[in-house]
């Protein structure tokens, strides 16, 4: 399995360079830098250096594991839409489809949601539970999402930016949109939206993250792997459908042999074990050492001695 | 008087927890136990954190760097923490990020079963 993480919020050359060097060290495989359209293409210029900065570092300075994950991440962009009505964002659309693999949308308000949800021509709605009370979503704009693969993201950034009852209230928004998931099976990925070296987690603390508010390995594994995976594989396709439904193929002297081939192309989830990622194994060595115990027992003193 | 050492079989088991954690501020051993301790009860609350048995074993400045002219304090640390809890503790470390109004950021990069195997594994090699 590999970590992707589709939503780092990109800014300029030096910060998105400590930021992706950050997030490999944690060991996410897969990283997608965002920018509003008007930096977009003023930052797609210096995709290739960041990729460069990245194959340079020392595998030694990072916690990636030896055996999984022994490639350092690859970088990509793409378009965060925020702050656009309707129309502004069929405009962008219009405009930065064919040049983006990636487009998302900054959800929050009813008619930005539905409008995003009804469009097969947008990847993601971002955080649909953005300054709400509520999810964002009902059963209506689940079947849509799902109709026009319309991905929903929810980002572990508002967990961490949030307290008390708001931090619940997010993550309530998260499990009542994962109770419409199950549902209606729309795409649903997990993102961190790291702003600063402060955002960044290992990849094991947000797997674990998930697990304990209710999701199941199987939807950790298509959000972090599988939905992301299937969102750049479709739009690298994009351009070759002439309509919705039907791809010119090249190069196929059969129907049968397309279709081997692109079933070939999908991975599906046959009971991976997370214990595997070994970012952090656990040691068997278990002998408990006497002067550790010593030690041990000598702080604990040392605190009640204190009081 | 001091309480007589429990015997092996009575005492409880612990696991350690190997940190990376970045900081505005400097953070020492002392003040360490009490950011972690707030971040397990404002995740878990008290009934569950009572389980964890949380105590600082070691902690080692690693680096200081400086990004967009504030400096950052990387520390490694070893906490203890209550066998077979070690996913709880390292969730609720993962969402701590303001303490005393400055940034702060706890990674778990590994589990260990002793101190010397952790430090070993994760810090030193």
């Amino acid at each position: 399995m590999k970590f992707y993480d589709l939503n780092l919020r990109g800014q300029n050359f030096e910060n998105d360079l400590a930021l992706v060097r950050e997030a490999n060290k944690f060991g996410w495989d897969y990283l997608n830098l965002n920018y509003s359209y008007t930096d977009f293409e003023d930052s797609i210029q210096y995709l290739d250096d960041l990729n460069d900065e990245l194959s340079k570092i020392d595998f030694r300075e990072t916690y990636r594991n030896k055996k999984t994950n022994f490639e350092h991440a690859k970088v990509s962009m793409g378009i965060n839409i925020l702050n656009a009505n309707s129309n502004e964002i069929r405009k962008i659309i219009n405009k930065y489809r064919d040049k983006s693999n990636y487009i998302s949308c900054l959800g929050g308000d009813l008619k930005i949601n539905r409008s995003v949800c009804e469009s097969y021509r947008i990847d993601v709605l971002s955080r649909p539970y953005y300054k709400r009370r509520d999810s964002g979503m009902n059963h209506v704009l689940a079947k849509e999402a799902a109709r026009n693969n319309v991905a929903i993201e929810l980002c572990f950034r508002d967990i961490l930016n949030n307290y008390l009852r708001y931090r619940a209230n997010v993550i309530s928004s998260f499990k009542e949109i994962l109770m419409f998931h199950r549902k209606f099976k729309f795409p649903l990925i997990l993102t961190t939206d790291s702003k600063s070296l402060y955002d960044v987690r290992s990849t094991r603390d947000i797997l674990t993250f998930f697990k304990s508010i209710g999701f199941t390995d199987k939807e950790i594994y298509n959000g972090f792997y599988y939905y992301p995976k299937q969102i750049f594989d479709f739009n690298k396709e994009r351009e070759n459908m002439i309509v919705r439904g039907v791809k010119v193929i090249d190069g196929a002297n059969d129907f049968t042999e397309t279709y081997d081939k692109l079933g070939s192309d999908f991975e599906e989830f046959d009971g991976f074990d997370f214990e595997d990622i070994g970012d952090d194994l656990i040691d068997d060595d278990f002998e408990q050492l006497d002067d550790e115990l010593i030690d041990d027992i000598g702080d604990e003193n040392y605190m009640e001695d204190d009081l | 008087m001091k309480l007589k050492v429990l015997p092996p079989t009575l005492r409880k088991n612990h696991h350690y927890l190997i940190l990376d954690v970045k900081s505005e501020v400097e953070i020492s051993k002392e003040e360490m136990l009490p950011y972690v301790w707030d971040a397990c009860i404002r995740y878990w609350g008290e009934n569950h954190s009572s389980n964890f048995n949380l105590w600082v074993m070691r902690h080692y400045l690693i680096e200081e760097t400086t990004q967009n002219n504030e400096p950052i304090f990387n520390y490694k640390t070893v906490l203890r923490c209550g066998r077979s809890y070690e996913d709880d503790v390292r969730v609720a470390l993962s969402t701590l990020t303001r303490q005393n109004k400055k940034r702060i950021a706890i990674n778990t990069i590994g589990v260990s079963g002793t101190i010397k195997s952790g430090i070993n594994k994760f810090i030193e090699g």
